[in-house]
């Protein structure tokens, strides 16, 4: 068994240095995951492996991770209850009332995932909350426990190395939970992409696991009927519309004028929206000061008037950027540490977060993300960048729970 | 523990099975005749080479009559009837919870059904749709109360009583097919092969 730990003590997450599978490519490409390999360059790594122990991922990652959502939630409450509030969050004005309205009706949420920054030492920190259209579950879910089942028959990992893992299992009885038994939902992602398909049919495989009937079709193929419901090409009317797309690029489209009268559930609901960017950090920080799992954060525009909580330096982060595109890192004097290389966000909207570096493990900064089904935190995946600012390429990660 | 249990490895894409049903329709078909009334049914059946008898226009008569007291659509509003079935189509009825008056459509005809491999008559009444058409309680839309049709057999499925329990009001949810007039108004800021997971 090959093991380097990197850092002293017992109360660290280890590194793990693991001979990975030999076979581990054939396995994705039998499975499906032609995602493992993206632009050339490896996505699943599964040479190294992060260790947690029971405690760390039970107090320091699943506990917070669910109170954290819980703040999100008295969150959207009282922002929709503000216009001024309101106006920060970047989301077009013509569509509060039908925002508004899919939490007031309750429109139930499915899935997202937390970004934390851990290392085993202190507390977890919130970087951002993908609510909205979070990928990896695949990874997350099915791929790595295979990897630790067969790693643990292969004498690699001990007998009783587990993982944190439950978030499958989770979204099927979420599933179960919000709809009847051969009730059809339909899924929707953009065409031609292999990574979003693949999240989307992971979702798709737990609804089907509940007794629901899931259809597919692409974003594109989404029609408007005469009376004014979203409908497959034949017509079929659509109900219930899972979407692996984001709310702000759907909110300033044209069938976005169809949404309120559609009848429609969307998953995610447009309350999504509210969390699903990066306006909620200040307003948690605002609403919860000082939380040790929150980051100091406030809009760019108030930022001057907090300087103190940016003695360490600032992250300054466009509301609605995806995958680290158009972030920034400032030391406290304001120099760049560093600097997204991708430029997609440049304009619009920022906020601004305290400075808290990712650990730092042999060349990797590795990022947590956390996985909330319904309301509670059911599992995790993790990815590693070589830089700061976790991107479209950084790897993703296997983690087993040992101790 | 918090590993998952009862857990299988899941394909992804159309590598073996897909978790996506293949097409929203069922496949197995019935012939069917929507009729105004007893009366056309009953006329049809007289004429030589029919196929339909006297005695399949009124069982599916008296099923259809029997499905609309128990499955008719009702309203808790004449204007959330009409939303629906459209001006002057709806009429008062008496709630037997004694709540206030429950609206319901009028009755505009029923569907006669015989499946295609023989056996079983079914039947549905048929109720006014605000399109213009006729439409069944379980929402399958047609273009008019009479002429023939084949349809899956799912639109004789026995719909949900609505007897006695809470009526709809006008945000219901209509199943009924219906024509799309536009396709891609969503996705149109999606430019190029970068996705949209974040």
């Amino acid at each position: 068994m090959l093991r380097k730990h990197s850092g002293p003590g017992k109360d660290i997450v280890d590194l793990c240095h693991l001979p990975p599978r030999e076979n581990w490519r054939e396995i994705a490409e039998k499975a499906g995951f032609s995602f493992h390999t993206m632009y050339g360059a490896p996505y699943w790594n599964e040479s190294r492996a992060y260790r947690f122990t029971l405690r760390e991922i039970e107090d320091d990652i699943e506990d917070p991770a669910t109170e954290l959502h819980a703040m999100c939630l008295d969150a959207v409450g009282r922002i929709l209850d503000s216009e001024e509030l309101m106006s920060r969050m970047g989301l077009p004005e013509e569509h509060w009332p039908y925002i508004a309205e899919t939490w007031r009706q309750g429109h139930p949420a499915l899935y997202g995932r937390m970004d934390l920054a851990y290392d085993g030492n202190g507390t977890a920190k919130l970087l951002e909350y993908n609510a909205d259209t979070p990928t990896s579950f695949y990874e997350s879910t099915a791929f790595q426990w295979q990897w630790l089942e067969d790693q643990i028959g292969a004498g690699v990992l001990p007998d009783t190395a587990d993982q944190f893992n439950g978030a499958f299992e989770a979204m099927t009885e979420r599933f179960r939970a919000l709809f009847k038994p051969k009730e059809t939902v339909w899924f929707t992602s953009v065409p031609e992409n292999a990574e979003d398909y693949g999240t989307t049919e992971t979702i798709a495989w737990a609804a089907k696991e509940a007794g629901l009937n899931p259809l597919y079709l692409t974003l594109d193929k989404i029609g408007v009927t005469e009376d004014g419901r979203f409908a497959d090409a034949e017509g079929n009317p659509i109900r219930t519309l899972f979407k692996l797309y984001p709310w702000e690029n759907m909110l300033a489209e044209p069938f976005a004028e169809y949404l309120a009268q559609s009848g429609c559930q969307m998953i995610e609901p447009a309350w999504k929206a509210l969390l699903s960017n990066k306006a909620i950090l200040p307003m948690l920080w605002r609403f919860n000061p000082g939380h040790p799992n929150l980051l100091p954060a406030w809009f760019e525009d108030e930022a001057a008037d907090h300087a103190g909580d940016f003695a360490g330096g600032m992250v300054v982060k466009p509301l609605f950027s995806r995958e680290g595109g158009s972030v920034r890192i400032l030391d406290a004097g304001g120099a760049e540490i560093a600097v997204a290389e991708d430029h997609t966000y440049d304009e619009g909207p920022k906020i601004v977060q305290a400075y808290h570096p990712l650990p730092l493990y042999d060349g990797q900064h590795p990022l947590i993300g956390a996985w909330i089904v319904g309301d509670a935190c059911s599992g995790m995946g993790l990815r590693e960048d070589p830089g700061l600012i976790t991107q479209n390429l950084s790897q993703f990660i296997p983690h087993y729970i040992e101790g | 523990m918090k590993r998952s249990r009862a857990f299988r490895p899941i394909t992804l894409g159309l590598i073996g099975a897909s978790a996506f049903a293949l097409s929203a329709c069922k496949t197995e078909t019935e012939d069917a005749t929507a009729y105004p009334d007893l009366k056309s049914c009953l006329s049809e059946a007289s004429k030589p080479g029919a196929t339909v008898t006297e005695k399949d226009c009124t069982d599916a008569y008296a099923q259809a009559v029997k499905t609309n007291v128990e499955s008719a659509p009702r309203y808790d509003a004449m204007a959330a009837c009409e939303e629906e079935h459209g001006k002057g189509n709806c009429e008062a009825a008496e709630n037997p919870s004694g709540g206030g008056s429950i609206f319901m459509p009028l009755l505009t005809g029923f569907l006669l059904g015989k499946m295609l491999s023989g056996g079983g008559l079914m039947s549905q009444p048929l109720y006014p749709n605000r399109s213009g058409g006729v439409v069944t309680p379980n929402g399958t839309a047609f273009s008019g109360n009479s002429g023939k049709a084949t349809v899956p057999a799912s639109v004789f499925k026995k719909p949900a009583t609505t007897y006695n329990k809470p009526p709809l009001s006008s945000k219901s949810w209509s199943g009924a097919k219906s024509p799309v007039r536009s396709t891609g108004g969503f996705g149109t800021s999606y430019k190029g092969s970068s996705g949209f997971g974040g």
